[in-house]
């Protein structure tokens, strides 16, 4: 395939998560939006809010709103791999905690994938604070790095009801 | 005391660890309601709305089954060792869809030790098994 198409693709790809990604509903009420895509990786932001804090005497923001801005990112970021629109799947998800986030600060997460076979991607990620004048935050200043894998494809449970409860 | 230890040492008297879970703006936002299994801390999330991950299938976020289990171990973590407990790193395995129903998280201690504490968590929909996790968490000097 010529360089071409693949931009075309990866253009086609971004275009979908760009649409899609804002449907979901947890990715919206922690305000995680797409920054960047590009072949094989993700760009994401993460808003600081009242909202999201793990730890209310500091003010610090959960470690799990960084797991959702990771797996999101990790997801997109394999999603950026593909050729056709296919469904990904979390299947694990890793992350090490580098250092409390900065209250008041937006995070950024940015994952790609190193490899990926016909039925799984596997992504490296890592957590910053945006680049600050003084040198501080960047991908080169992590708050938490990551590594997840993803399965592609309809899991063949999926003709469960629609609803446990 | 720090309003920590004292809200801590209320919730212990009550043996409601709600009191301490309900004081987190994100187990708020997401509906947590813990509650005491055995020695350890559980924690329910309805299916709310917002919880949603891909809604085509649909379920429920994997950021949010993650969140609810941190919580749950950080909770048993603060609940069991008396101090404030912060994640070192947690390993999240998603083996099944978690469908739009409630979730509840429970926790077993793997090891205890005065710095570290290693939580094994289950998140399960009624007795439907949906994912794992394995959290260590660093635990500050007991106030």
């Amino acid at each position: 395939m010529s360089k071409t198409e693949r931009a075309q693709e990866v253009d086609r790809l971004a275009v979908l998560i760009r649409k899609f990604h804002p449907m979901i509903p947890f990715n919206k009420a922690l305000g995680i939006e797409v920054v960047e895509l590009g072949d094989g990786y993700s760009v994401q932001r993460l808003p600081y809010s009242t909202d999201i804090v793990g730890d209310p005497e500091t003010g610090v923001i959960h470690g799990g709103a960084i797991s959702s801005l990771l797996d999101s990112a990790c997801g997109a970021a394999g999603f950026m791999t593909l050729s056709e629109p296919d469904h990904l799947a979390t299947l694990d998800l890793r992350i090490d905690y580098l250092r409390p986030a900065t209250p008041g600060l937006a995070v950024l997460g940015r994952a790609e994938c190193y490899r990926r076979t016909r039925q799984v991607a596997f992504l490296r990620c890592v957590a910053y604070h945006p680049a600050s004048k003084d040198g501080a935050g960047g991908p080169d200043d992590p708050i938490a790095t990551g590594s997840a894998a993803f399965v592609m494809g309809t899991p063949s449970n999926l003709k469960a009801p629609r609803s446990t409860s | 005391m720090s309003d920590r230890a004292a809200l801590l040492a209320r919730a212990k008297a009550e043996a409601n660890p709600q009191l301490l879970c309900e004081v987190v703006p994100i187990a708020r936002l997401m509906g947590m309601q813990a509650s005491l299994a055995g020695d350890a801390v559980s924690v329910t999330m309805p299916f709310i709305e917002r919880l949603g991950g891909n809604m085509a299938v649909p379920a429920i976020h994997g950021g949010a089954l993650a969140t609810l289990m941190e919580t749950a171990a950080l909770l048993t973590g603060i609940w069991q060792s008396g101090a404030n407990a912060r994640t070192i790193t947690i390993t999240v395995d998603y083996l099944r869809p978690a469908f739009l129903a409630e979730t509840t998280a429970t926790c077993v201690v793997l090891r205890k030790g005065r710095r570290v504490v290693s939580v094994q968590v289950t998140a399960a929909q009624g007795d439907r098994l949906v994912s794992a996790a394995r959290v260590h968490m660093m635990l500050d000097a007991a106030e």
